[in-house]
């Protein structure tokens, strides 16, 4: 007996999709004839716009992964790729469900690398999603140690989610550049010297390109 | 002549059975799915990975004539 089933080649266990179930034999020296048939699976197109300070962010790299039924991102339907010239994707995905999609970098010059996350549900029509985010300066003051990672998070319009993480190095009265307008919650300060967690939820506005001090608290 | 291990000495279970093979076609609502990996597990590290070509037809090659299951290994496109 042959039974067809959905296998996650990453680790995670498999399961069984009744849509490609499935006996047959292997007979020896013989050829067995299956047609699977992916009843059912309806494909929805997901697409995604995102411009920096009015500029398209081509070549970004973006991740949709798949939600499961308990909101845990599923390993096995995973599809990346990058942003085209304007700065958008447009994919065929698996549906229904809810699809997490993630944009971010490539590394700029910028200390920060950026993430734009959303969680997008995929029902019969095609989804779009776009985000336009103008960037600012942050400076941490006042540092009397070895800083080695700030990580930030931005909640934007409609649900995205923003995700910083700064690998600042050792210095004192660092700055970072390309940080997105608003609400900005520095969640970790880690230094290098094992004081963990020296900044803990600080919510900074930052309002334009001007520069935010916040300081370092000890 | 042929010592314990000699011809007629040989069991009939060390025959060997010839290989077998499955082959098909992956659609959806009937038409055809390229560069589907579909995976043949059949217990242990008896597995076998296959990807559907342009026409959507895969196939499993040397199997041994024994049960097994096919699976849909994860989509990437």
């Amino acid at each position: 007996m042959l039974e067809c089933t959905h296998q996650d080649l990453s680790g995670a266990d498999p399961w069984i999709d009744e849509r490609l179930a499935r006996t047959t034999v292997v007979r020896p020296g013989a050829t067995t004839e299956v047609a699977l048939e992916l009843a059912g699976e309806r494909r929805v197109e997901l697409g995604a716009r995102l411009t920096i300070d009015g500029t398209p962010a081509s070549g970004m790299y973006f991740l949709a992964t798949h939600l499961g039924p308990d909101g845990e991102e599923d390993p096995a339907r995973v599809l990346e790729g990058a942003l085209d010239g304007r700065g958008e994707l447009r994919v065929d995905l698996e549906g229904p469900a809810t699809v997490r999609l993630m944009i971010g970098g490539p590394p700029g010059p910028s200390v920060v690398f950026p993430s734009y996350v959303i969680e997008v549900p995929l029902e019969d029509e095609p989804a779009f999603v776009e985000l336009d985010v103008a960037t600012g300066s942050i400076r941490f003051a006042d540092a009397d140690g070895p800083l080695a990672d700030i990580e930030l998070e931005w909640t934007g319009p409609a649900g995205w989610r923003w995700i910083g993480f700064a690998p600042l190095g050792p210095q004192a009265g660092a700055r970072l550049d390309g940080v997105p307008l608003g609400r900005i919650e520095v969640w970790s300060l880690r230094s290098g010297a094992g004081r963990d967690d020296l900044l803990d939820s600080v919510q900074v506005e930052v309002g334009d390109s001007s520069e935010v001090v916040v300081p370092v608290e000890e | 002549m042929f010592g314990p291990y000699g011809a007629a000495n040989f069991p009939d279970e060390l025959a060997l059975q010839a290989a077998g093979r499955i082959a098909g076609t992956l659609t959806r609502a009937g038409v055809p799915v390229p560069g589907r990996e579909l995976l043949l597990t059949r217990g242990g590290p008896d597995t076998h990975l296959t990807v559907t070509d342009a026409e959507g037809r895969f196939a499993f090659e040397a199997l041994a004539p024994r049960p097994g299951a096919c699976s849909s290994a994860p989509i990437k496109t």
